[in-house]
């Protein structure tokens, strides 16, 4: 990949705390420019370490980080995290200065965007003399993420942008974020992978600082054995024997058979044998791999 | 560091500082007492008596006093300068405070290091702040007192500098140690009591120059000590404390 259709990059980086603790242990890993990326991985596996280096507020222990090919803090970096928005992790909010104050603190810094139209599309007219700490979590994530695209960024850093909201206010900011990853590089770090799911297509699995896995999600999809779910008249148990009597692995779950079976290909002769052995199946549906499943896969291999 | 930055990083400080209204009472209440009425009622004292005082320190055979003459001479080489350091400690180590580990307290650290800011640029930006308002603060009591010293006579032109030596030299010292201080503390409670124990060893340290040092070196002396303090403090807050450890 060239130089200049990076994006992000990480290149042998470690990173080690004062205390001691290994965050992150030499990962290289890079996602292109235009890319949609989620960066998953359980607790302390090093997400929020990343994206405190890539935000310059962290310095590598080893190795380096470039963000839209500058090295983080090297002498052209100012300029390239300008171009990048930053919504963190379930950040405290300032209890003495307003939601108007705030903007107009990232357009001075960014050195432009408009305070009144970003006001104006985020909803937040209303609040824009409250103090951010005075507002509901819903409209808090709002003015971060207001402050995070005030300057029309090439690059999103979101760091689990809808944690601790209710559903409601979680689905207004993914329906904000839809909007404002399109043809924007976007890192994506998330517990949730529903929301990685339907915001990404590239996925990097971090697991004590290291990369597990950096693939796209259609891939990884494409590599795990396809599954078809059944359900019969005759019970679980039963179906479960005959499709094994098949050849074909299966459990029971809930009451259908999950198989190991593909749809396509598979699935249409193992009916006609079901049926034409008295066993009344009545639902047969493929089972697209969900993003927990190959999370949780990849993660306990 | 970027000017720009560190512009738009002091307007938001020097706003939020200013909000604060337990910030900013201490911080005008202890230095209205500290620097304005304490002098004001020593220098009426002095005019009005305080020799018996003054022959005891004189008699005293400490180095400080065997060159102070006149009574009122002790008000400008010895309580006068004393009072001003006290005052030029404890006025920024109360905003230093607050600017810092109010940051820390509530997380809002975060928020700002999502913006295209950096640590150094903060951290400088909030120093500034506290010098800004340590100066709108501190120094209209001063330059009163010293119009006063003047006006009375028991100060001359040549007194005015020895007199903000120390004054200046202890807020650089206050903000250091602060900084140090703060960084080192977890929340405000720590932070206070930290400040408090620093200012009372701060205060012996003062009177010991300002008794041991005689002639009129004995501000500036006083001065450079408390500049090396600070400077010190200064280098192991940025060197070894640093800002990342709130972000650890």
């Amino acid at each position: 990949m060239n130089v200049a259709d990076v994006a992000i990059a990480f290149d042998g980086t470690s990173k080690r705390y004062r205390n001691g603790t290994l965050a992150l242990r030499e990962v290289t890993w890079s996602i292109p420019v235009g890319a949609r990326a989620c960066l998953l991985g359980p607790n302390g596996s090093g997400k929020t370490t990343s994206i405190r280096l890539l935000q310059g507020a962290l310095s590598p222990t080893t190795g380096w980080v470039s963000l839209l090919g500058q090295e983080v803090n090297g002498p052209h970096y100012a300029d390239a995290r300008r171009q990048c928005g930053i919504v963190p992790q379930s950040a405290g909010m300032y209890a003495d200065l307003t939601t108007a104050e705030y903007l107009e603190l990232a357009r001075r810094l960014y050195e432009r965007g408009d305070v009144a139209s970003a006001i104006e599309a985020f909803g937040l007219g209303e609040h824009r003399d409250k103090r951010l700490a005075q507002l509901s979590g819903g409209f808090q994530r709002r003015v971060v993420v207001a402050a995070a695209l005030l300057s029309e960024p090439a690059v999103l850093l979101l760091d689990e942008p809808t944690v601790g909201l209710d559903p409601v206010a979680a689905r207004e900011v993914h329906n904000y974020l839809r909007t404002a990853m399109k043809g924007r590089t976007t890192l994506l770090c998330t517990h949730n992978l529903a929301e990685a799911e339907a915001l990404c297509d590239d996925v990097i699995i971090l697991r004590a600082g290291e990369v597990l896995l950096h693939e796209p999600l259609a891939a990884l999809r494409e590599r795990r054995r396809p599954r078809t779910r059944l359900v019969a008249r005759q019970g679980a148990e039963e179906l479960a024997k005959a499709v094994r009597a098949h050849g074909h692995a299966a459990e029971v779950v809930d009451g259908a058979v999950i198989g190991v079976i593909d749809a396509q290909s598979e699935a249409p002769t193992l009916l006609r044998a079901l049926l034409s052995e008295g066993i009344d199946v009545y639902e047969c549906r493929p089972l697209p791999a969900t993003l927990e499943e190959l999370f949780l896969e990849a993660v306990g291999r | 560091m970027r000017a720009g930055v560190i512009r738009s990083l002091l307007w938001k400080e020097t706003r939020q500082i200013g909000r604060n209204r337990t910030a900013m009472l201490t911080a005008t209440m202890l230095p209205f007492v500290i620097l304005f009425l304490a002098p004001i009622q020593l220098l009426v004292a002095m005019h009005f008596g305080g020799g018996a005082e003054f022959e005891e320190l004189r008699d005293s055979q400490l180095p400080g006093f065997s060159d102070v003459t006149d009574p009122r001479q002790l008000l400008v080489q010895f309580f006068y300068p004393m009072l001003l350091v006290i005052g030029g400690l404890l006025l920024p180590s109360l905003t230093t405070a607050y600017a810092i580990i109010a940051e820390r307290e509530r997380r809002s650290l975060e928020l700002l290091i999502a913006l295209p800011v950096t640590v150094a640029e903060i951290l400088t930006a909030k120093l500034l702040a506290v010098l800004a308002v340590t100066a709108v603060i501190g120094l209209p009591y001063v330059a009163v007192v010293l119009t006063l010293l003047l006006i009375l006579g028991v100060a001359d032109a040549a007194t005015i500098p020895a007199l903000l030596a120390p004054f200046t030299a202890a807020v650089a010292c206050s903000i250091g140690i602060s900084l140090l201080l703060t960084l080192l503390a977890r929340d405000f409670r720590t932070a206070n009591n930290l400040s408090g124990a620093f200012i009372l060893p701060a205060i012996l340290l003062t009177v010991g120059i300002l008794s041991a040092v005689g002639g009129p070196a004995r501000t500036y002396v006083l001065a450079i000590v408390l500049l090396t303090l600070g400077a010190v403090a200064m280098f192991v807050a940025l060197r070894w404390v640093s800002f990342e450890r709130y972000l650890e």
